[in-house]
Protein backbone atom coordinates (compact mmCIF):
# COMPACT_ATOMS: atom_id res chain seq x y z
CA UNK A 1 0.00 0.00 0.00
CA UNK A 2 2.76 2.48 1.03
CA UNK A 3 4.32 1.84 -2.15
CA UNK A 4 1.49 2.36 -3.77
CA UNK A 5 1.27 5.68 -2.56
CA UNK A 6 4.97 6.67 -3.01
CA UNK A 7 4.36 6.18 -6.52
CA UNK A 8 1.49 7.96 -6.66
CA UNK A 9 2.92 10.78 -4.62
CA UNK A 10 5.82 11.11 -6.78
CA UNK A 11 3.87 11.77 -9.96
CA UNK A 12 1.76 14.09 -8.28
CA UNK A 13 4.79 16.21 -7.18
CA UNK A 14 6.93 15.71 -10.14
CA UNK A 15 3.64 16.86 -12.18
CA UNK A 16 3.39 13.62 -14.25
CA UNK A 17 -0.85 13.59 -13.43
CA UNK A 18 -3.06 14.26 -16.05
CA UNK A 19 -6.08 17.18 -14.68
CA UNK A 20 -8.58 14.34 -14.19
CA UNK A 21 -6.10 12.27 -11.90
CA UNK A 22 -4.76 14.97 -10.51
CA UNK A 23 -7.87 16.04 -9.29
CA UNK A 24 -8.81 12.89 -8.00
CA UNK A 25 -5.44 12.24 -6.19
CA UNK A 26 -5.67 15.39 -4.20
CA UNK A 27 -9.87 14.38 -3.34
CA UNK A 28 -8.34 10.99 -1.96
CA UNK A 29 -5.64 12.94 -0.24
CA UNK A 30 -8.28 15.13 2.09
CA UNK A 31 -9.86 11.58 2.97
CA UNK A 32 -7.04 9.71 3.85
CA UNK A 33 -4.75 10.49 6.71
CA UNK A 34 -1.99 7.92 5.69
CA UNK A 35 -1.72 9.11 2.19
CA UNK A 36 -1.37 12.38 3.97
CA UNK A 37 0.91 12.17 6.24
CA UNK A 38 3.28 9.77 3.28
CA UNK A 39 2.57 12.73 1.29
CA UNK A 40 3.95 15.71 3.78
CA UNK A 41 7.21 13.39 3.86
CA UNK A 42 7.63 12.82 0.37
CA UNK A 43 6.79 16.92 -0.27
CA UNK A 44 9.75 17.33 2.14
CA UNK A 45 11.99 15.36 0.74
CA UNK A 46 11.68 16.55 -2.48
CA UNK A 47 12.33 20.27 -0.89
CA UNK A 48 15.09 19.10 0.97
CA UNK A 49 16.06 17.90 -2.64
CA UNK A 50 15.57 21.25 -4.06
CA UNK A 51 18.22 22.53 -1.75
CA UNK A 52 20.71 20.46 -2.11
CA UNK A 53 20.50 20.73 -6.29
CA UNK A 54 20.47 24.37 -5.62
CA UNK A 55 23.61 24.29 -3.39
CA UNK A 56 25.28 21.72 -5.61
CA UNK A 57 24.31 24.50 -8.42
CA UNK A 58 25.68 27.24 -6.33
CA UNK A 59 29.01 25.85 -5.50
CA UNK A 60 29.11 25.36 -9.31
CA UNK A 61 28.86 29.32 -9.94
CA UNK A 62 31.24 29.76 -7.62
CA UNK A 63 34.05 27.65 -9.08
CA UNK A 64 32.99 28.96 -12.29
CA UNK A 65 33.36 32.16 -11.12
CA UNK A 66 36.99 31.80 -9.86
CA UNK A 67 37.95 29.93 -12.65
CA UNK A 68 36.79 32.57 -15.25
CA UNK A 69 36.61 35.76 -13.90
CA UNK A 70 35.20 38.48 -15.35
CA UNK A 71 37.04 41.06 -16.41
CA UNK A 72 35.51 44.65 -15.77
CA UNK A 73 35.06 46.47 -18.76
CA UNK A 74 35.56 49.86 -18.27
CA UNK A 75 33.10 52.86 -19.96
CA UNK A 76 33.78 53.31 -23.75
CA UNK A 77 35.55 57.16 -22.71
CA UNK A 78 37.81 54.86 -20.89
CA UNK A 79 39.57 52.73 -24.10
CA UNK A 80 42.88 54.90 -24.79
CA UNK A 81 42.57 53.52 -28.65
CA UNK A 82 38.79 54.85 -28.46
CA UNK A 83 40.15 57.97 -27.56
CA UNK A 84 43.50 57.89 -29.89
CA UNK A 85 40.98 57.43 -32.63
CA UNK A 86 38.81 59.90 -31.62
CA UNK A 87 41.08 62.62 -31.53
CA UNK A 88 42.88 61.26 -34.65
CA UNK A 89 39.42 62.18 -36.39
CA UNK A 90 38.81 65.60 -35.21
CA UNK A 91 42.38 65.97 -36.28
CA UNK A 92 41.78 64.61 -39.76
CA UNK A 93 38.61 66.42 -39.94
CA UNK A 94 39.86 69.69 -38.90
CA UNK A 95 42.96 69.11 -41.45
CA UNK A 96 40.58 69.18 -44.09
CA UNK A 97 38.29 72.13 -42.86
CA UNK A 98 41.33 74.29 -43.05
CA UNK A 99 42.76 72.78 -46.14
CA UNK A 100 41.39 75.31 -48.70
CA UNK A 101 43.01 78.21 -46.55
CA UNK A 102 45.78 76.37 -46.40
CA UNK A 103 46.13 76.11 -49.81
CA UNK A 104 45.56 79.80 -50.48
CA UNK A 105 48.22 80.67 -48.19
CA UNK A 106 50.49 78.44 -49.94
CA UNK A 107 49.45 79.85 -53.10
CA UNK A 108 50.01 83.60 -52.29
CA UNK A 109 53.55 82.14 -50.31
CA UNK A 110 54.60 80.76 -53.68
CA UNK A 111 54.00 83.21 -55.52
CA UNK A 112 56.16 85.39 -53.21
CA UNK A 113 58.81 83.11 -53.42
CA UNK A 114 58.96 81.39 -56.56
CA UNK A 115 60.04 84.47 -58.83
CA UNK A 116 63.10 85.50 -56.69
CA UNK A 117 64.58 83.60 -53.97
CA UNK A 118 67.37 86.19 -53.19
CA UNK A 119 65.57 89.62 -52.77
CA UNK A 120 62.77 90.47 -50.63
CA UNK A 121 59.40 89.29 -51.74
CA UNK A 122 57.45 92.42 -52.78
CA UNK A 123 53.56 91.72 -53.38
CA UNK A 124 51.91 95.26 -54.45
CA UNK A 125 54.07 97.02 -56.23
CA UNK A 126 51.52 99.79 -58.14
CA UNK A 127 52.11 99.88 -61.76
CA UNK A 128 51.90 103.70 -62.02
CA UNK A 129 55.17 103.82 -59.82
CA UNK A 130 58.09 105.13 -62.20
CA UNK A 131 60.05 101.87 -62.19
CA UNK A 132 63.42 103.30 -62.97
CA UNK A 133 63.17 105.32 -59.68
CA UNK A 134 63.73 102.26 -57.22
CA UNK A 135 66.06 100.35 -59.39
CA UNK A 136 69.37 100.33 -58.75
CA UNK A 137 71.54 98.56 -61.32
CA UNK A 138 74.74 97.33 -59.59
CA UNK A 139 77.26 98.57 -62.30
CA UNK A 140 79.98 95.90 -61.60
CA UNK A 141 77.18 93.40 -61.97
CA UNK A 142 79.55 91.24 -64.46
CA UNK A 143 78.81 87.77 -63.64
CA UNK A 144 75.72 86.29 -66.10
CA UNK A 145 74.21 84.87 -62.89
CA UNK A 146 74.23 88.53 -61.12
CA UNK A 147 72.98 90.44 -64.31
CA UNK A 148 70.17 87.56 -64.81
CA UNK A 149 69.25 88.25 -61.18
CA UNK A 150 69.27 91.98 -61.35
CA UNK A 151 66.67 91.47 -64.85
CA UNK A 152 64.46 89.26 -62.80
CA UNK A 153 64.65 92.07 -60.02
CA UNK A 154 63.44 94.80 -62.82
CA UNK A 155 60.77 92.57 -64.19
CA UNK A 156 59.58 91.40 -60.47
CA UNK A 157 58.63 95.87 -60.50
CA UNK A 158 56.39 95.64 -63.26
CA UNK A 159 54.93 92.56 -62.02
CA UNK A 160 51.64 93.07 -61.02
CA UNK A 161 50.55 90.92 -58.13
CA UNK A 162 46.90 91.87 -57.64
CA UNK A 163 44.26 90.18 -59.55
CA UNK A 164 41.69 92.26 -61.11
CA UNK A 165 40.08 92.79 -65.04
CA UNK A 166 37.11 93.84 -66.05
CA UNK A 167 33.72 91.41 -65.75
CA UNK A 168 34.67 89.09 -68.60
CA UNK A 169 30.86 88.47 -69.48
CA UNK A 170 30.05 91.82 -70.26
CA UNK A 171 33.03 91.99 -72.45
CA UNK A 172 32.42 89.03 -74.17
CA UNK A 173 28.90 90.50 -74.69
CA UNK A 174 25.41 88.49 -73.25
CA UNK A 175 24.86 85.86 -76.60
CA UNK A 176 27.56 83.05 -74.73
CA UNK A 177 25.64 83.45 -71.61
CA UNK A 178 23.97 79.65 -72.02
CA UNK A 179 27.98 78.72 -73.13
CA UNK A 180 30.57 77.36 -71.06
CA UNK A 181 31.76 81.01 -70.46
CA UNK A 182 30.25 80.00 -66.70
CA UNK A 183 33.76 78.10 -66.05
CA UNK A 184 35.83 81.21 -66.71
CA UNK A 185 33.31 83.81 -64.49
CA UNK A 186 33.98 81.01 -61.80
CA UNK A 187 37.46 80.75 -62.31
CA UNK A 188 37.81 84.59 -62.03
CA UNK A 189 35.98 84.52 -58.86
CA UNK A 190 38.69 82.14 -57.69
CA UNK A 191 41.84 83.78 -58.50
CA UNK A 192 40.37 86.88 -57.15
CA UNK A 193 40.74 85.05 -54.31
CA UNK A 194 43.74 84.23 -55.13
CA UNK A 195 42.86 80.38 -55.37
CA UNK A 196 45.00 79.87 -58.07
CA UNK A 197 44.96 76.10 -58.63
CA UNK A 198 41.11 75.80 -58.02
CA UNK A 199 41.17 78.60 -60.64
CA UNK A 200 44.13 76.60 -62.96
CA UNK A 201 41.56 73.39 -62.81
CA UNK A 202 38.00 75.33 -63.84
CA UNK A 203 39.66 77.26 -66.67
CA UNK A 204 41.35 73.62 -68.20
CA UNK A 205 37.71 72.18 -68.27
CA UNK A 206 36.65 75.32 -70.95
CA UNK A 207 36.55 73.02 -74.64
CA UNK A 208 38.32 74.33 -77.45
CA UNK A 209 34.79 74.73 -79.29
CA UNK A 210 34.22 77.86 -77.31
CA UNK A 211 36.40 79.73 -79.18
CA UNK A 212 36.24 83.25 -77.11
CA UNK A 213 36.13 81.42 -74.01
CA UNK A 214 38.73 79.37 -74.75
CA UNK A 215 41.22 81.73 -75.76
CA UNK A 216 40.39 83.97 -72.39
CA UNK A 217 40.68 80.60 -70.31
CA UNK A 218 44.57 80.09 -71.91
CA UNK A 219 44.82 83.37 -71.30
CA UNK A 220 43.66 83.39 -67.84
CA UNK A 221 45.84 80.07 -67.18
CA UNK A 222 48.95 81.48 -68.14
CA UNK A 223 48.02 84.80 -65.78
CA UNK A 224 47.36 82.37 -62.68
CA UNK A 225 50.79 80.54 -63.32
CA UNK A 226 52.65 84.10 -63.90
CA UNK A 227 50.61 85.11 -60.88
CA UNK A 228 52.19 82.00 -59.06
CA UNK A 229 55.69 82.71 -60.36
CA UNK A 230 55.42 79.29 -62.47
CA UNK A 231 56.81 81.47 -65.77
CA UNK A 232 57.86 78.43 -68.08
CA UNK A 233 53.59 77.03 -67.33
CA UNK A 234 52.62 80.57 -67.67
CA UNK A 235 54.44 80.87 -71.11
CA UNK A 236 52.88 78.55 -73.19
CA UNK A 237 49.69 80.01 -72.27
CA UNK A 238 50.42 83.17 -72.76
CA UNK A 239 51.88 82.72 -75.78
CA UNK A 240 48.58 81.07 -77.27
CA UNK A 241 46.50 83.89 -76.10
CA UNK A 242 49.27 86.51 -77.48
CA UNK A 243 49.27 84.99 -81.12
CA UNK A 244 45.28 85.34 -81.36
CA UNK A 245 44.86 88.62 -83.41
CA UNK A 246 41.13 89.56 -82.23
CA UNK A 247 41.47 88.67 -78.66
CA UNK A 248 40.21 91.84 -76.46
CA UNK A 249 42.84 90.92 -73.82
CA UNK A 250 45.77 90.56 -76.33
CA UNK A 251 48.08 93.49 -75.01
CA UNK A 252 47.81 92.32 -71.62
CA UNK A 253 48.76 88.80 -72.84
CA UNK A 254 52.19 90.08 -74.61
CA UNK A 255 52.99 92.20 -71.55
CA UNK A 256 53.06 89.66 -69.48
CA UNK A 257 54.51 87.49 -71.77
CA UNK A 258 57.70 89.36 -72.08
CA UNK A 259 57.59 89.56 -68.04
CA UNK A 260 57.32 85.88 -68.00
CA UNK A 261 60.39 85.95 -71.00
CA UNK A 262 62.28 88.22 -68.57
CA UNK A 263 61.89 85.86 -65.37
CA UNK A 264 62.84 83.29 -67.12
CA UNK A 265 65.88 84.45 -68.74
CA UNK A 266 65.01 84.35 -72.47
CA UNK A 267 66.05 87.87 -72.37
CA UNK A 268 66.10 88.40 -76.37
CA UNK A 269 62.66 87.12 -76.71
CA UNK A 270 61.26 89.65 -73.84
CA UNK A 271 63.57 92.42 -76.22
CA UNK A 272 61.60 91.62 -78.92
CA UNK A 273 58.49 91.15 -77.84
CA UNK A 274 59.04 95.12 -75.92
CA UNK A 275 60.56 96.41 -78.51
CA UNK A 276 57.44 95.55 -80.42
CA UNK A 277 55.30 97.18 -78.01
CA UNK A 278 57.17 100.16 -76.81
CA UNK A 279 56.67 101.90 -80.18
CA UNK A 280 53.26 101.10 -80.58
CA UNK A 281 50.86 103.84 -78.95
CA UNK A 282 47.70 101.82 -79.06
CA UNK A 283 49.04 99.05 -77.22
CA UNK A 284 47.81 99.60 -73.46
CA UNK A 285 51.30 98.39 -72.48
CA UNK A 286 53.29 100.51 -74.69
CA UNK A 287 54.36 102.97 -71.80
CA UNK A 288 55.52 100.70 -69.62
CA UNK A 289 57.30 98.78 -72.29
CA UNK A 290 59.60 102.04 -73.25
CA UNK A 291 60.01 102.30 -69.55
CA UNK A 292 61.26 98.42 -68.81
CA UNK A 293 63.58 98.88 -71.98
CA UNK A 294 64.83 102.14 -70.43
CA UNK A 295 65.50 100.24 -67.08
CA UNK A 296 67.14 96.92 -69.04
CA UNK A 297 69.45 99.07 -70.95
CA UNK A 298 72.22 99.45 -68.44
CA UNK A 299 72.20 95.63 -68.24
CA UNK A 300 72.30 94.69 -72.12
CA UNK B 1 26.93 15.89 -18.46
CA UNK B 2 24.04 17.33 -21.14
CA UNK B 3 22.84 19.66 -17.83
CA UNK B 4 26.39 20.91 -16.45
CA UNK B 5 27.53 21.90 -20.10
CA UNK B 6 24.41 24.04 -21.01
CA UNK B 7 24.81 25.85 -17.09
CA UNK B 8 28.45 26.00 -18.30
CA UNK B 9 28.09 27.54 -21.69
CA UNK B 10 24.96 30.11 -20.71
CA UNK B 11 27.52 31.29 -17.52
CA UNK B 12 30.76 31.33 -18.86
CA UNK B 13 30.24 31.71 -22.54
CA UNK B 14 26.98 32.67 -23.55
CA UNK B 15 27.69 36.57 -22.40
CA UNK B 16 24.88 36.56 -20.67
CA UNK B 17 26.71 36.59 -17.18
CA UNK B 18 28.41 40.09 -18.61
CA UNK B 19 25.03 42.05 -19.68
CA UNK B 20 24.04 40.77 -16.13
CA UNK B 21 26.53 42.46 -14.33
CA UNK B 22 26.61 45.69 -16.87
CA UNK B 23 22.58 45.30 -15.96
CA UNK B 24 23.09 45.39 -12.14
CA UNK B 25 25.81 48.30 -12.44
CA UNK B 26 23.70 50.36 -14.30
CA UNK B 27 21.15 50.18 -11.62
CA UNK B 28 23.66 51.25 -9.30
CA UNK B 29 25.42 47.68 -8.17
CA UNK B 30 28.53 47.44 -6.71
CA UNK B 31 31.04 44.79 -9.17
CA UNK B 32 30.45 42.04 -5.90
CA UNK B 33 26.90 42.98 -5.60
CA UNK B 34 26.48 42.33 -9.18
CA UNK B 35 28.16 39.06 -8.97
CA UNK B 36 26.30 37.75 -6.31
CA UNK B 37 22.78 38.65 -8.13
CA UNK B 38 24.29 36.98 -11.58
CA UNK B 39 24.73 33.75 -9.18
CA UNK B 40 21.31 33.73 -7.70
CA UNK B 41 19.63 34.52 -10.16
CA UNK B 42 21.17 31.29 -12.19
CA UNK B 43 19.92 29.18 -9.31
CA UNK B 44 16.38 30.73 -9.94
CA UNK B 45 16.67 30.68 -13.23
CA UNK B 46 17.52 26.87 -13.37
CA UNK B 47 14.67 26.14 -10.74
CA UNK B 48 12.05 27.80 -12.90
CA UNK B 49 13.16 26.23 -15.65
CA UNK B 50 12.71 22.73 -14.13
CA UNK B 51 10.49 23.43 -12.65
CA UNK B 52 8.18 24.60 -15.74
CA UNK B 53 7.90 27.87 -14.67
CA UNK B 54 9.32 29.26 -17.68
CA UNK B 55 6.37 30.13 -20.29
CA UNK B 56 8.22 30.96 -23.17
CA UNK B 57 7.65 34.36 -23.35
CA UNK B 58 9.78 36.14 -24.66
CA UNK B 59 13.58 35.33 -25.48
CA UNK B 60 15.22 33.18 -22.57
CA UNK B 61 18.12 35.67 -22.02
CA UNK B 62 15.97 38.22 -21.22
CA UNK B 63 13.94 36.00 -18.84
CA UNK B 64 17.04 35.30 -17.17
CA UNK B 65 17.65 39.39 -16.77
CA UNK B 66 14.35 40.14 -15.37
CA UNK B 67 15.26 37.48 -12.81
CA UNK B 68 18.32 39.29 -12.57
CA UNK B 69 16.80 42.88 -12.38
CA UNK B 70 14.29 41.20 -9.35
CA UNK B 71 17.34 39.50 -7.75
CA UNK B 72 19.04 42.73 -7.75
CA UNK B 73 16.17 44.91 -6.03
CA UNK B 74 15.29 41.95 -3.84
CA UNK B 75 19.13 42.29 -2.43
CA UNK B 76 18.57 46.09 -2.60
CA UNK B 77 15.57 46.32 -0.09
CA UNK B 78 17.66 43.63 2.64
CA UNK B 79 20.53 45.70 2.54
CA UNK B 80 17.75 48.88 3.33
CA UNK B 81 16.46 47.21 5.80
CA UNK B 82 19.09 47.53 8.01
CA UNK B 83 19.40 50.88 7.56
CA UNK B 84 18.53 53.22 10.66
CA UNK B 85 16.27 56.03 9.67
CA UNK B 86 14.39 58.89 11.27
CA UNK B 87 11.79 58.84 8.52
CA UNK B 88 8.96 56.96 9.11
CA UNK B 89 8.26 55.68 5.54
CA UNK B 90 11.13 54.13 4.88
CA UNK B 91 9.71 51.54 7.88
CA UNK B 92 6.76 50.67 5.72
CA UNK B 93 7.00 46.85 4.88
CA UNK B 94 6.24 46.03 0.99
CA UNK B 95 3.54 44.23 0.28
CA UNK B 96 4.36 40.03 0.04
CA UNK B 97 7.86 41.76 1.78
CA UNK B 98 7.18 41.05 5.17
CA UNK B 99 10.61 41.02 7.04
CA UNK B 100 9.24 38.76 9.57
CA UNK B 101 8.30 36.12 6.57
CA UNK B 102 11.80 36.58 5.38
CA UNK B 103 13.51 35.60 7.99
CA UNK B 104 11.37 33.17 8.79
CA UNK B 105 12.00 31.50 5.29
CA UNK B 106 16.06 32.37 6.08
CA UNK B 107 16.20 30.60 9.20
CA UNK B 108 13.91 26.95 7.89
CA UNK B 109 16.13 27.21 4.94
CA UNK B 110 19.51 27.02 7.49
CA UNK B 111 17.92 24.33 9.70
CA UNK B 112 16.87 22.05 6.67
CA UNK B 113 20.34 23.17 5.05
CA UNK B 114 21.87 21.98 8.65
CA UNK B 115 20.20 18.56 8.47
CA UNK B 116 20.72 17.80 4.93
CA UNK B 117 24.80 18.22 5.63
CA UNK B 118 23.90 15.22 8.03
CA UNK B 119 23.55 13.11 5.21
CA UNK B 120 27.32 11.61 3.41
CA UNK B 121 28.81 13.71 0.59
CA UNK B 122 27.68 11.00 -2.01
CA UNK B 123 24.08 10.69 -1.18
CA UNK B 124 23.73 14.70 -1.47
CA UNK B 125 25.40 14.79 -4.80
CA UNK B 126 23.49 11.61 -5.82
CA UNK B 127 19.73 13.06 -4.70
CA UNK B 128 20.66 16.44 -6.34
CA UNK B 129 20.83 14.54 -9.34
CA UNK B 130 17.62 12.40 -9.03
CA UNK B 131 15.95 16.15 -8.39
CA UNK B 132 17.59 17.37 -11.63
CA UNK B 133 15.56 13.95 -13.62
CA UNK B 134 19.21 12.10 -14.06
CA UNK B 135 17.93 8.75 -15.19
CA UNK B 136 19.92 5.96 -13.50
CA UNK B 137 22.15 5.03 -16.26
CA UNK B 138 23.70 8.03 -15.91
CA UNK B 139 23.52 8.04 -12.18
CA UNK B 140 25.47 4.44 -12.21
CA UNK B 141 27.62 5.95 -15.21
CA UNK B 142 28.33 9.01 -13.00
CA UNK B 143 29.06 6.80 -9.28
CA UNK B 144 30.92 3.79 -10.92
CA UNK B 145 27.88 1.79 -9.80
CA UNK B 146 27.91 -0.62 -12.66
CA UNK B 147 24.52 -1.01 -13.70
CA UNK B 148 21.19 1.01 -13.35
CA UNK B 149 19.88 -1.60 -10.88
CA UNK B 150 22.68 -0.89 -8.42
CA UNK B 151 21.68 3.14 -8.80
CA UNK B 152 18.62 2.35 -8.20
CA UNK B 153 19.30 0.73 -5.27
CA UNK B 154 21.62 3.48 -4.24
CA UNK B 155 19.09 5.74 -4.66
CA UNK B 156 16.54 4.05 -2.87
CA UNK B 157 19.25 3.63 0.13
CA UNK B 158 19.48 7.72 0.08
CA UNK B 159 16.15 8.65 0.08
CA UNK B 160 15.69 6.62 2.94
CA UNK B 161 18.48 7.98 4.96
CA UNK B 162 17.24 11.09 3.95
CA UNK B 163 12.95 10.58 4.57
CA UNK B 164 14.79 9.35 8.20
CA UNK B 165 16.00 12.63 8.85
CA UNK B 166 12.91 14.37 8.08
CA UNK B 167 11.23 12.52 10.30
CA UNK B 168 13.64 13.10 13.60
CA UNK B 169 13.18 16.67 13.13
CA UNK B 170 9.52 17.45 12.96
CA UNK B 171 10.18 21.17 12.62
CA UNK B 172 11.06 20.84 9.21
CA UNK B 173 7.34 20.16 8.42
CA UNK B 174 6.84 23.51 8.00
CA UNK B 175 5.65 24.61 4.80
CA UNK B 176 8.69 26.60 3.04
CA UNK B 177 7.12 29.70 1.92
Amino acid sequence: MKQDFYEQIERYLLNKMSPSERAAFEEELCRNPELAEQFALQKREHEAMDILVQERLRAQLRRWSVEHPLREIAPWYHHRMVLAAATLLLLLAALYLAWPLAEQDREIARADNASDRDSTPSLTVKKEQSPSETIAVSPTASSGNERYRQIRAIARKYKYETFSIPTPSVLRGEEEEESTCWAVDSALVALEKRQYTRGIQLLKQVPEEEMKCFVEARHLIGKAYYLKGKYKEARSYLEQASNISDYWDKCEAEWELAICYLSSNEIPRALRLLESMAPDKGHCRHKEARQLLKDLKPLL
Amino acid sequence: MGREAILHYLFVNSGWRMAAVRLIRSLGGSPQDAEDAVQEAFVVFDHHIRCDQYKQIGGLKSYFLGICRGRWYSNRRKVRRLVFSDNPTSHQPLPGDDPEDRLLESERRERFRAVLHQLDPRCRELLSLIRVNYSMKEIAQAFNLGNENNARQRVFQCRQRLAKLLKQNPFLNEDLP
